[in-house]
């Protein structure tokens, strides 16, 4: 095999703080190289440096080799002429990527006509022809070529930007955490279609990702980064097998973590604790003029469910599905506009404000976001404390105090950071903050919106577990919310999949995925990248090619 | 897998320490500090000290010039310049504060009702801020002050009307992209009220963008009190003000330059003192503008 770009002991650095030390990596024609670490191990830092497109106060030494010339000696003018021509790159978020105000035609025609002179007519030609490559075929007929970013899905959106990518054939094509800002199935048709778009073209392609599962199902080599260094490397299946680093070994091991399930799992529904009965959610969408009725959109059409107590129950399903908004309608934060929610049997939307604040000591929530859930000028303990404000009249200062360290203890922390700032902690430990915060009051239902989605693999792992511990030793019931098929099947002992504001299929965890009957259940299940999986269709794959 | 995020201006970080030492390092707060200071105490010191009195004329010691006996010399009446200066900071910051003040208290409270309660009450705190600042301030101010009758309160009054919008304004932004943190949604989960939440999580959180508004407002409030008081609806002989000096230099303006040129500087380092102290804090507390200027 041919090495078409290869960079020799890249080390970076900003205003002098060292942020890639002796990176080397080939990449081969047809191959994909998978470059894989958590949030700042640099290798979006690598994807940046091989195009040359490094901030300001960046200081680079080492080689980067492409067809004979060394870029790290180019001049800007020079790298005008490779970058999009020979290298390209695709990135994360699609909407920011393309420009709002032009279409998606002269989107892709401006590359042509700049770096292969073609007139306007001939360059339209050849975007039709990039169009059909990324499997937009279709949509030409439906004049896609005219239509602007915001027009799209975001998987169409995904599919022009790569079309930009590879307009000009370039040799080598970078691909920045390509499919993270997608839905899982949407994600599955983009790596498919970038793996045939390799093949097919014979590129040589870089793939950064923070998935293990995404780069073991696409890449033929693998690095493993961590801290600026590739700790490990080899061809995916080989490495995989024999991981000697003790890095690459925990982050495979927490990758594949899983918590141990329940022994007997809440799958009955006895007793409701929460009974969500015919709830209906609307929006007002923005007026396209005062003479045109205001329309809306249904977020949540028509739900139905009960959890029992002490059981943890799965909410899944892909973004725009609803979830998020019938938490907040659960959590009473936002009324329905028809049909009811009872908790404990009362309807927090109908009882006295006293009642209200009741209701409320049962059911807490823990949020997405381990940095926007804070308030950064609030100490931990304030901020874990703030829900015994509905038990102002009942607790003392000290006995308040005393509740907050208990919590603090029982997710891990230590009762000496009750006074310290957010900012003080990292990403996990905040997430440990948060569950503390719903845990105070020592709620009978947490609903946890996305809890894990923001997290590193690593840290993942030990919030699941502290999940499925708190679940076993404290026994109160879970609202599981995530479109991470792994995190809810870890969790919960019974799971609803919601589509477009409706549930389409509820049941025992285990049955429905190892069994799922709805036809949108079964895709959800089939995209959902799996580690495992992914090796076991490789080697496979591998054997075929040398029986 | 990471679900995207939206992604939101960084909160000011709450390290007060590492803040006092950007202070000492930023040239613009440095020097704004310095001048605002000097200001500061010569008004505070007016209070109960002046070299001389100023409301005794004495017309044999008029247009002396600068010496030991008259720092900055006399004017045409015979007062003591420098005396005059210092009562005229005075009115400055009293009036400046007082005015300031009024356009905070009403303007910030208007704000965060106008980002809590969407639809019409909005509109209303909204669109009758534009109708405020569709008209030139000191333009309406001179209105305010010749129908109510010139004067040192009506003075602050106008001037503080045309400070509620802007803070209004300021408020209402800094409340806005604060909604929607989950920090927000974890206080109502607490039961607490609006007003409990706007109490303990909105106003700290926006206290930085307040005080650097604050601060160049003053500086525009010293700057209209000296317009008001030059053209005789401000302050009112004879308590001293800058304006009011420079508008009685006037006529003498071809032999006894050096009356205008003492209030003109006055006015002048106390406006740049204001501004200057007003961006430095800027730089040091919001962290968006920090990253625009970096």
């Amino acid at each position: 095999m041919t090495s078409v770009f290869s960079a020799t002991d890249l080390c970076v650095s900003i205003s002098g703080k060292p942020i890639l030390r002796n990176v080397s990596f080939d990449l081969e024609q047809g191959k994909i190289l998978g470059l894989v670490g958590e949030s700042g191990s640099g290798k979006s830092m690598s994807a940046l440096s091989a195009m040359q497109l490094l901030p300001e106060g960046a200081h680079q030494i080492g080689d980067l080799m492409f067809e004979g010339k060394n870029l790290t000696r180019a001049t800007d003018t020079e790298m005008t002429h490779v970058r999009g021509k020979d290298i390209s790159m695709v990135f994360q978020e699609p909407l920011t990527a393309l420009n709002p105000t032009r279409t998606i035609g002269e989107q892709v025609a401006e590359g042509l006509r700049w770096h292969q002179g073609l007139t306007r007519k001939e360059a339209m030609d050849q975007t039709i022809d990039v169009l059909e490559r990324v499997g937009l075929g279709l949509g030409l007929e439906y004049g896609l070529i005219d239509r602007f970013p915001h027009q799209l899905s975001g998987g169409q959106r995904q599919r022009v930007v790569i079309a930009i990518a590879i307009a000009c054939k370039p040799k080598v094509l970078i691909a920045d955490e390509p499919t993270t800002a997608l839905d899982v199935t949407v994600q599955a048709q983009i790596l498919t279609l970038l793996k045939d778009i390799v093949r097919k073209e014979q590129m040589a392609m870089l793939l950064i990702s923070h998935d293990l599962a995404v780069v073991a199902d696409m890449a033929d080599t693998v690095a493993i980064m961590k801290d600026g260094v590739i700790v490990e490397r080899g061809p995916t299946c080989e490495l995989f097998d024999n991981l000697s680093h003790p890095y690459s070994k925990k982050l495979f091991e927490t990758s594949n973590h899983v918590p141990v399930p329940r022994q007997e799992p809440v799958d009955k529904i006895t007793q409701p604790l929460l009974k969500v009965s015919n709830v209906l959610r609307e929006y007002p969408l923005p007026r396209a003029s005062i003479f045109t009725r205001r329309q809306w959109h249904r977020a949540v059409q028509h739900v139905s469910f009960h959890v029992a107590p002490r059981q943890s129950m799965g909410l899944v399903g892909e973004s725009g599905c609803g979830k998020s908004t019938l938490a907040r309608t659960i959590l009473g934060l936002t009324p329905p506009n028809a049909g009811h929610i009872q908790f404990l049997g009362k309807d927090p939307y109908s009882v006295s404000r006293k009642d209200r604040q009741d209701l409320q000591l049962g059911i807490q929530a823990v949020f997405q976001d381990p940095y926007g859930s804070f308030d950064p000028r609030h100490t931990v303990e304030r901020t874990v404390g703030e829900p015994l404000h509905l038990m102002r009249n009942e607790l003392s200062r000290s006995q308040r105090k005393k509740r907050v360290h208990e919590v603090l203890e029982s997710v891990g922390l230590s009762s000496a950071d009750a006074n310290k700032y957010p900012h003080e902690f990292s990403g996990g430990q905040r997430q440990r903050i948060a569950i503390a915060r719903a845990l105070v009051t020592n709620p009978s239902l947490i609903v946890a919106d996305e809890p894990v989605s923001a997290l590193d693999v690593s840290i993942r792992a030990q919030i699941l577990d502290l999940f499925a511990d708190l679940r076993d030793r404290l026994g109160m019931a879970y609202l599981f919310i995530s479109h991470d098929l792994s995190a809810v099947q870890a969790i919960t002992d019974r799971v609803i999949v919601m589509n477009a504001g409706r549930i389409v299929e509820e049941g025992p965890t285990g049955e429905v995925f190892s069994n799922p009957k709805h036809p949108y259940t079964r895709i959800l299940v089939s995209a959902a990248p799996d580690l495992n999986e992914a090796l076991r269709k490789r080697r496979e794959e591998e054997n075929k090619h040398t029986h | 897998m990471n679900q995207e995020l939206p992604s939101y201006p960084p909160l000011a970080s709450f390290d007060e320490i590492s803040i006092w030492k950007k202070a000492f390092h930023s040239r613009s707060f440095v020097i704004g500090a310095t001048l605002a200071l000097v200001i500061l105490i010569a008004g505070v010191t007016s209070v109960f000290w002046t070299p001389y009195a100023i409301d005794v004329l004495d017309v044999s010691k008029r247009l002396k010039p600068m010496s030991s006996e008259f720092w900055f010399g006399t004017d045409q009446y015979g007062r003591d310049i420098f005396s005059m200066l210092m009562v005229g900071a005075r009115t400055s910051i009293i009036v400046a504060l007082i005015a300031v003040g009024i356009g905070m208290l009403i303007g910030v409270p208007l704000g965060l009702l106008a980002a809590a309660q969407k639809g019409f009450l909005e509109e209303l705190v909204m669109r009758t801020n534009d109708l405020i600042f569709a008209f030139p301030s000191l333009l309406s101010a001179v209105l305010i002050t010749s129908i109510f009758g010139p004067g040192t309160i009506n003075a602050v009054i106008a001037i503080g009307i045309f400070n509620i919008p802007v803070f209004a304004r300021v408020a209402r932004g800094g409340a806005l992209s604060l909604s929607g943190r989950e920090f927000l949604l974890a206080a109502r989960l607490s039961g607490k009220s609006s007003f409990l939440i706007t109490l303990e999580h909105i106003i700290p959180n926006i206290a930085n963008l307040l005080i650097v508004q604050a601060t160049i407002q003053l500086s525009l409030a010293i700057l209209s009190e000296a317009g008001l008081s030059y053209l005789g609806l401000g302050t009112q002989p004879p308590m001293a003000s800058w304006g009011r000096m420079l508008y009685e230099a006037q006529t003498m303006v071809a032999f006894a330059p050096q009356l205008a040129l003492y209030p003109g500087f006055a006015i002048i380092f106390s406006v740049l003192g204001f501004n200057l102290l007003g961006d430095g804090l800027r730089d040091l507390l919001d962290p968006k503008m920090r990253r625009r200027v970096a």
